[in-house]
């Protein structure tokens, strides 16, 4: 205790006189108090001198000034502020005090309107870092006394803290938003810039969010702070994702989220947490929040990219299981779906894509989404579109068939190498209402009777496409018959297999043409066994029962006598061992094995029977003309006659006259003739199969040209009357995406003409109404 | 020249002989021709009666005194049904089979 306070030393030259009335009337006052003398007026000059004090020390000050000399000591503070307690003044003066505050904060202003002009000029968030330090100084200088308060049960506190953040908010700039996003961006990304290196705690936050706390701001930044959080997680999702489908992205997102982004944002509700434990609890939610951007961020991406992926599945199966975690996590399943029937719409259904690469990523559609929703919901949306289209091609059926014939096909048999063939279900895929309002996913532990109740097995999927199987059947017709008469080393048993496969899908009637004819050839087999056995021939004659097996495309051909020997022998033959029965034979197909004996060379081949007829009628007449031939083979058109003789020519056996009669080389022309062909040159290969692709190829034009139609019959519709090659200028100059030649147009036009879609008269088309 | 067959895949449609003049040889005029049909279940010959799953010899047909054809098991049935009294369905005489 102080016996003799101590005089106080001036302030300043102007207040010399008050400040010694003062000194006086304090000397007094003291006195007084020592004294224990009552004296109200005295009382009431040291409340006064009480207040000065409590204001002085208040007061706040520009600390970019050196600091004044206190004219008080800590205890006179004290003392001061016990005095202001009873008269209920120190309500008062914490008021004055905030409203000075207040009053001063254009002080801090210049500050922070330095820091954040420097930022805009250099955009060095180093420097701007710096603002919060000076801040701090502010906060910690203008705030030094306000604990004094507190013995006196007021908050000054809380109170200076809410002033001050009123302060700051009210003068911050425009521009301090995006120079503090920079430095929040920066302190995140490079966190060790700021806070020791890495620790396992929490509550180490770095300084920065410290400052903030301390300002009492950390709520008015906090979307500030979410949304550099949000938008990094983004930048991270964008930056190590896309394309990454092979392994799963999810778990290295969430470790990098957990090591270095939640202690970051930690930083923000470190001061609401006395300790880790609490600030655990309070980092839940907020984990919860980011960890659902972070999935909805994988979700946007994967759905964005979806269609690569069921490109690439199974390769890319990591990336469905994280997407199939993101969907649970977020509600973004219509998105997804909407996202999806986009693509597909897109870049599948649509006539530049070919049937076999529609099916193929349907397939791959139904595994992938099985995977990410084996309720199924999901595939069901995005599926009906694609079957929808599919129904509309031409060639889907043929495309299904071909590979389910195959062992190899895009059908593959992945899914049925456990579960083992299974007959193909006629339940569609729509049997469950999923309109239904009450309609819940089955859980993934859903009874094992669950789905049995629709088709499962890929195939029983595609074929239910279609109403009814009998297309199908129809076509494994085509391709078995297409298949067995191929065969020509009479090993049938990958065919007799594959039908007993088959058999297992479709049953056994419905497959009864098919096992008709695998009989045929395999009677066939043994009748030639049986009648090599009276004497050698060359011929291998398939013997088919007509009626079941596909429309064959016979022409006439009349083959030189040669070869209709071998024929008829084989046929009295056939008779004599099956009475009652006869043969017919299909002239124009099959093949036939060659030795063309020349003078100078030996010429093995491999030709059609056509061929094989023109090339005998040149060993006995070395020049013909393609008419000749063709009249003595009876054939009506010249064009394969002349494809024939141009086979040969090829083959340097014939050779072309200036008058377009063809010539025997007995002996090789220098040049290309000179080769000697004692291989076997194979110059018919598979001609039923070029013939069928040139079909194929033929309709697919008019598939192609079928997305016209709706523009040609509203020209023949406005035109009333079109010639062709008005349509086709036409269509050229108006219609998008038409590509094609007028040729295709007049094939496409025919097939309108037969559809009764149009007539023609005069070359001029009309639309039929 | 001289030209040599080494192999010939060929293929051939087998018939029932059900006219007088058919051994393949003069039938180029029915080429399209599908065949005749059995007059009780009205399929061809050369496919099978409504009984059976194979054609051919499994199937094989029955040439009456009337010269009328007719799958065997068709007939079979027909004459064995009392309505038929033994007779040919198409010009009603007796049936008998040769
Ligand atoms: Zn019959
Ligand atoms: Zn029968
Ligand atoms: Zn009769």
């Amino acid at each position: 205790m102080n016996k003799e306070p101590q005089l106080f030393p001036k302030m300043n030259h102007n207040e010399m006189s008050i400040e010694e009335s003062l000194r006086t009337n304090w000397q007094f006052s003291i006195e007084v108090l020592n004294g224990g003398r009552e004296d109200s007026a005295g009382i009431r000059l040291l409340e006064a001198r009480a207040w000065e004090i409590a204001c002085e020390a208040l007061k706040p000050r520009n600390i970019h000034l050196p600091a004044p000399p206190p004219s008080y000591d800590e205890r006179t503070l004290q003392q001061a502020f016990e005095m202001l307690k009873a008269p209920h003044k120190l309500r008062p003066l914490l008021q004055w005090f905030l409203d000075q505050i207040r009053n001063c904060r254009y002080m801090l202003q210049k500050d922070i309107l330095e820091f954040t002009r420097h930022w805009e000029e250099t955009m060095d968030v180093r420097h701007f870092r710096e603002l919060f330090n000076v801040l701090s100084e502010w906060f910690s200088v203008w705030g030094k006394e306000v604990l004094a308060f507190k013995k006196y049960d007021l908050d000054g506190h809380f109170a200076f803290q809410r002033a001050f953040r009123a302060s700051l908010l009210s003068i911050l700039p425009p521009s301090f938003s995006s120079a503090f996003t920079a430095l929040l961006k920066f302190t995140l990304v490079d966190s060790e810039s700021f806070t020791p290196p890495a620790s396992q705690s929490l509550s180490r936050s770095p300084l920065l969010f410290e400052q903030i706390n301390t300002f009492g701001v950390s709520e008015d930044f906090e979307n500030i702070i979410t949304n550099v959080l949000y938008e990094e997680i983004r930048v991270r999702v964008m930056d190590t994702c896309p394309g990454e489908w092979e392994e799963s992205m999810l778990p290295g997102l969430r470790e990098w989220f957990t090591q270095k982004a939640l202690p970051w944002i930690a930083g923000m509700y470190a001061s609401g947490a006395p300790n880790e434990e609490r600030l655990r609890a309070v980092l839940g939610p907020v984990t919860q929040k980011f960890d659902y951007h972070l999935c909805k961020m994988l979700c946007d991406l994967r759905t964005n990219e979806i269609f690569d992926i069921i490109v690439n599945y199974p390769n890319s199966m990591s990336a469905v299981l994280d997407l199939k975690e993101c969907l649970s996590r977020t509600d973004q399943r219509a998105k997804f779906v909407q996202a999806l029937r986009k693509f597909n719409t897109r870049r599948l259904l649509h006539h530049g894509a070919e049937t076999s690469n529609i099916l193929e990523q349907y397939i791959n559609t139904i595994r992938c989404l099985r995977l990410l929703d084996p309720a199924g919901v999901l595939l069901f949306s995005v599926a009906e579109p694609i079957r929808r289209y599919l129904r509309e091609r031409p060639d889907t059926i043929r495309c299904i068939v071909s590979n389910l014939a195959t062992d190899d096909g895009i059908l593959g048999l992945s899914d049925e190498k456990d579960s083992g063939i299974t007959p193909i279900r006629d339940a569609l895929e729509s049997a469950d209402d999923y309109s239904d309002p009450n309609w819940h996913p089955e859980p993934n532990d859903a009874e094992p009777g669950f789905r049995t109740s629709r088709p499962t097995d890929i195939i029983s999927i595609l074929v239910s496409i279609y109403d009814s199987r009998d297309l199908f059947i129809k076509e494994l017709q085509i391709l078995l018959g297409r298949r067995l008469l191929a065969i020509t080393d009479g090993d049938y048993y990958d065919e007799m297999r594959r039908l007993e496969q088959l058999k297992l899908r479709f049953g056994d009637t419905q497959l009864q043409v098919c096992e008709v004819m695998m009989k045929d050839i395999l009677n066939s087999v043994r009748t030639r066994e049986g009648i090599r056995e009276l004497g050698e021939t060359p011929l291998h004659p398939t013997v088919i029962s007509h009626l079941f097996w596909p429309e064959q495309a016979k022409t006439s051909l009349v083959l030189p006598l040669e070869m209709k020997v071998l024929q008829d022998d084989f046929a009295t033959k056939y008779s004599d061992r099956n009475p009652g029965k006869y043969l017919k034979w299909i002239p124009n197909l099959g093949t036939v094995e060659l030795k063309l004996e020349l003078a100078d060379r030996t010429v093995a081949a491999k030709v059609t029977p056509l061929q094989a007829a023109v090339i005998h009628h040149f060993s006995n007449q070395d020049t013909w003309t393609p008419q000749e031939l063709a009249d003595k083979l009876d054939i009506a058109e010249a064009l394969s006659i002349t494809s024939a003789l141009q086979a040969w020519e090829n083959l340097g056996v014939l050779e072309e006259m200036p008058d377009g009669s063809y010539f025997l080389l007995e002996t090789a022309r220098e040049g290309r003739g000179a080769k000697r062909y004692n291989k076997m040159v194979l110059i018919a290969p598979e001609t039923v199969g070029e013939v069928e692709a040139a079909e194929t190829a033929e309709r697919e034009q008019t598939e192609r040209m079928r997305v016209h139609w709706q523009f040609i019959k509203g020209m023949l519709n406005s035109f009333g009357k079109l010639t062709l090659e008005e349509i086709h200028g036409k269509l050229r100059f108006f219609a998008p995406d038409y590509d094609h030649t007028q040729e295709h147009l007049a094939i496409f036009m025919q097939s309108a003409l037969k559809e009764g879609l149009v007539e023609v008269h005069d070359g001029v088309w009309r639309a039929v109404r | 020249m001289k030209v040599t067959i080494t192999r010939w895949d060929a293929i051939a449609h087998w018939r029932w002989q059900t006219r007088a003049n058919d051994n393949g040889d003069n039938d180029d005029e029915n080429d399209d021709d599908e065949g005749d049909l059995c007059g009780i279940c009205r399929v061809p010959f050369e496919g099978c009666c409504p009984t059976c799953k194979m054609p051919g010899e499994d199937c094989p047909l029955l040439r009456g005194q009337c010269t009328h054809i007719f799958h065997l098991h068709c007939i079979l049935k027909w004459v064995h049904s009392p309505q038929s009294k033994g007779q040919c369905p198409l010009d009603r005489r007796e049936w008998v089979g040769l």
